[in-house]
């Protein structure tokens, strides 16, 4: 049998996305029956991992090449079916999904390799390696899920990785705090997306991008229009605006800081951010398909842009800026997705995903780095944006200082009037239930309990 | 194959039962452990023996060929056969995990009896065993000494149950007397009373009282925190008002149902949402997670009113996580609070994860797959449920995906409280998860990613219960616009 004709393009895109959770899931119940494995063992295994996955799709881009194909499907049948709702299990590339999935292996095994050292004899180095492996198979799986459906699991995935790695620091009891606001908000947000998908079935009856989708990436055609598209098109920006930081839900961002740098790289300065991004653009036909849907996400776009810059130039540490650039990168790339600019979208991701990959990684020593530029320029380093703050009259500047200051009062109106309002309505609920239960009315239930007793 | 080869049902129903006779007799608790642990494994044998009959049959109702006093007694079929081999199989579990201190007679005596009668519901054939079966796995918990206001009426409730149980099999009898009929409490007699809507309300307030649907939320959410707790959860895992709505009141009364069904749907969503609200005021961990489980239930219940294939699958999944999730987190959290006397999640953080990292696993991803992590069961069950709600009714079924996602809040804060933070001084010596317990805890987590991996060999387990239920609901009228 040729080996050529074993290996085929479908087996190597399943090969690139399965790799990772296979060993994560191997380790991880290794562990669970007591097996720990020494540093450097569990670090060559993944740079195997990653090694192996960026071969396998090295492979497959190039079969796809030499086949003249711009998109390929591999896996047929149903993860399970009822009736006539059905997951399909199919994993799918397109010109959209290629380069992120690239991005994805690539940064995910140097982000490998960078942490080998930068964990080193930390105690939560398996526990690292572990989480980065779930993350990359989350991440590949969202990129290359061939319908909504599957594309929710590999998101929520993301979401308990990213949470858990928050948390990495687990003496600490800030990251702990963190993580649980960082979920709390990445849950709400993801009932957007569970919402979004019901009605893309009910309308299409299923969810499957070649149902809802005509054409090929970036020239698609939407299966739904008018209010529907508008409908749908709202909730999946809700969703997109969790796990990309957009205004007003940007404050889990800097939260998310208190994870170790190499997780910082791969979750907020390359992959997780831009799945939010990813999501858009996956769906821009449907957001082209209704123009008001298209107005909001410009409005978020542009607001958390805005937003982003202004915090930035207050932040004090070099995490905290970088995140809030991240957040204003990501709203004009949200803008573009709403301008319908789907090439400069998916090339502002890429660019940003591996200069911002490279800024956090050398965030650590970014004071060391700036005092050698500051001798090498003979002392003589500006501050930058200074002309900006200039052109404003001094009590904007004042006031707008005190604004990007506080993060925009946006976690602080979030916990007021949103969580604040949800905690205060459940303690006089449960205050009311224990009053009742104390009055006359349980009385003949407490006395026939005493003689029930007796 | 139209019955059962061998009296598998009774035997796994009187075995726990002469057991827990044995374990009176016996002096050394050690003693009485071994007999509790050989005639749940027992039970959970002849159960694995109930399944494969019946998915040989395609999940059709085998009775056994044995009658005793001219009755049909058992027959099992692919509603309960499931529920056969799951219900021993977390009673076991509970068993070999749990914290020594706990396990001492009285304990084992009460587990033998509830897992008695609550094997004895599920396959019986006749509603006196029906009753019998749920008032004697009630009975260690009305016998349990007091706790407050909470649990006298959570006890009432209870007792309402069983009473709103008892008032259903009377009336029904009461009318096949009247009817001349022979045999007054065979389960295919109760269409007698199809027609009664007294017997159709008892029978629907007893389900309410036992799940905890609004307004009995609270006394279920009691009941489960207070005292043995690992004794209420295995009460709980029971889900015997699940069982009551799918096994009697839907089926045979159809039309009655169609009216009372979207009602009680938004009753059960209203109580899922409420809970899950209400669990922003819990803090103590106990009780913020009886407060999940009870809303969690509700979601199931309402999933099975859906009469949908998508929502009913996902309930009957659902059951099957809630039930194993329920399990791993009590025990987990049970042993904590044995090792660390009582005060696990007393304090803000407790940072055990340092001490427990095993026990931080377990915990961590039981809690997710209850709120349908994907890799695990519960992402199916989840999903499925959520589509069958809100194809019924779109705006009233958008409470369960926020309700989930409060809950699954609450499972994580309870997850940070009792493994993240600052370590203890005085907790430095507590113990990771022992052999028993690590091997216990593994083989539910290993069911729940397995099903959740391939879960179509779940959804085929549960496709016959699926489409029974099915075929005796009215069809949902969906408001969908």
């Amino acid at each position: 049998m040729n080996f050529l004709s074993v290996v085929t393009p479908e087996l190597l895109l399943v090969c690139t996305v399965l790799a990772p959770g296979i060993v994560f899931l191997v380790v991880a119940a290794a562990w669970l029956v007591g097996w720990k494995p020494a540093e450097k063992t569990f670090a060559r295994i993944t740079n195997g991992t990653f090694a192996f996955s960026a071969l396998m799709f090295a492979a497959l881009l190039l079969r796809m090449f030499q086949g003249g194909l711009t998109s390929l499907s591999a896996g047929k049948g149903n993860w399970y079916e009822v009736h006539t709702f059905r997951i399909p299990l199919t994993l799918f590339v397109d010109r959209l999904s290629v380069p992120l999935v690239a991005l994805t292996v690539v940064l995910c095994g140097m982000v490998g390799v960078f942490a080998r050292r930068y964990l080193h004899r930390d105690p939560g180095f398996y526990r690292f390696f572990l989480l980065l492996h779930l993350f990359a198979f989350a991440a590949l799986l969202v990129f290359t899920a061939a319908s909504f459906d599957l594309l929710i699991g590999g998101w929520e995935l993301i979401c308990v990785t990213s949470v858990l790695l928050i948390a990495f620091f687990q003496q600490r009891p800030a990251p702990a705090k963190n993580s649980i606001r960082v979920f709390a908000t990445y849950r709400a947000c993801d009932v957007g997306l569970i919402l979004g998908a019901f009605l893309l079935h009910h309308a299409t009856g299923s969810t499957l991008y070649e149902s809802v989708f005509s054409g090929s990436w970036p020239t698609q055609g939407s299966a739904v229009q008018g209010g529907l598209a508008t409908a749908i098109g709202c909730l999946l920006l809700f969703a997109a605006m969790g796990k990309s930081a957009q205004v007003p839900f940007s404050g889990w961002m800097p939260r998310a800081m208190e994870g170790p740098t190499p997780s910082s790289a791969i979750f907020y300065g390359a992959i997780s951010v831009h799945v939010g991004a990813y999501l858009l653009l996956r769906s821009q036909p449907i957001l082209a398909a209704s123009p008001v849907a298209s107005a909001v996400v410009v409005a978020v776009g542009v607001c958390s842009a805005l937003h982003g810059t202004l915090v930035a130039r207050a932040c004090t540490d070099a995490k905290t800026s970088l995140a809030y650039s991240s957040v204003s990168q990501l709203g004009l790339i949200v803008a573009e997705i709403g301008f319908g600019f789907s090439w400069l979208a998916l090339a502002h991701i890429a660019g940003h995903a591996i200069v911002r990959t490279l800024q956090f990684l050398k965030a650590p020593s970014a004071l060391h780095e700036f005092h050698g530029m500051h001798a090498a320029a003979g002392g003589h380093l500006a501050p930058t944006g200074s002309h900006y703050e200039r052109l404003l009259p001094a009590k904007a500047q004042s006031w707008l200082y005190r604004l990007a200051f506080d993060r925009g009062h946006l976690d602080t109106v979030i916990d007021r009037f949103f969580a604040g309002a949800l905690t205060r309505f459940a303690v006089r609920m449960t205050s009311l239930e224990v009053r009742w239960a104390h009055t006359r009315t349980m009385a003949g239930v407490l006395r026939s309990e005493r003689r029930f007793n007796d | 194959m139209t019955e059962l080869a061998a009296p598998v049902l009774t035997a796994a129903v009187v075995l726990p039962l002469a057991a827990a006779l044995a374990a009176i007799r016996v002096r050394q608790d050690s003693h009485a452990q071994r007999v509790t642990v050989a005639a749940i494994g027992a039970s959970l044998l002849l159960g694995v023996e109930a399944v494969r009959e019946v998915m040989s049959t395609g999940g059709s109702l085998l009775p056994e060929r044995w009658m005793w006093l001219g009755w049909e007694w058992f027959a099992v079929d692919g509603l309960s056969a499931v529920l056969m081999v799951l219900f021993p199989a977390l009673a076991l579990v509970t068993l070999l995990a749990a914290p020594r201190r706990d396990v001492d007679r009285r304990f084992l005596i009460t587990a033998l009896v509830i897992v008695s009668g609550t094997l004895a519901t599920y396959s019986s054939q006749n509603l006196l065993v029906f009753l019998a079966g749920w008032t004697v796995s009630l009975l260690p918990f009305l016998m349990r000494g007091r706790h407050g206001p909470w649990f006298a009426i959570s006890r009432f409730t209870m007792m309402g149950s069983a009473g709103a149980l008892c008032v259903a099999i009377t009336i029904n009898g009461m009318s096949a007397a009247g009817a001349g009929q022979a045999d007054w409490f065979s389960m295919a007699g109760l269409s007698h009373g199809a027609g009664n809507p007294w017997v159709f309300g008892a029978l629907v307030s007893a389900a309410v009282l036992r799940t905890g649907i609004f307004p009995a939320h609270r006394s279920v959410a009691a009941s489960l925190g207070a005292g043995a707790v690992l004794l209420s959860t295995l009460l709980m895992n029971a889900q015997m008002g699940l069982f009551l709505m799918a096994r009697l009141a839907i089926p045979l009364f159809r039309d009655m149902a169609a009216e009372v069904l979207p009602w009680l749907f938004g009753l059960a969503l209203f109580t899922c949402l409420y809970m899950a609200v209400l669990g922003l005021a819990e803090r103590k961990p106990g009780a913020l997670l009886a407060t999940v489980f009870v809303s969690q239930s509700a979601g199931l219940f309402a999933g099975l009113l859906t009469a949908t294939a998508e929502g009913v699958t996902g309930a009957l999944l659902q059951w099957i996580v809630l039930t194993v999730c329920a399990t791993v987190l009590t025990v987990v959290h049970r042993c904590l609070q044995a090792r660390t006397d009582g005060h696990a999640g007393e304090e803000a953080y407790m940072g055990l994860a340092a001490r427990t990292p095993r026990f931080a696993a377990f915990f961590a991803v039981s809690a997710l797959a209850l709120v349908g992590m994907p890799g695990t069961l519960g992402f199916s069950g989840e999903d499925l449920l959520m589509h069958g709600a809100l194809s019924v009714h779109p705006w009233l079924g958008a409470a369960l995906p926020i309700a989930i996602a409060l809950n699954a809040y609450h499972v994580f804060r309870l997850f940070a409280r009792l493994f993240l933070g600052k370590e203890s001084g005085s907790l430095s010596s507590v113990p990771d998860a022992l052999p028993r317990e690590r091997w216990a805890l593994s083989a539910c987590l290993v069911a729940l990613v397995w099903l959740g991996v391939a879960p179509a060999q779940a959804v085929y387990l549960r496709a016959p219960a699926a489409r029974a239920i099915l075929g005796h609901a009215p069809a949902a009228e969906s408001h969908f616009p």
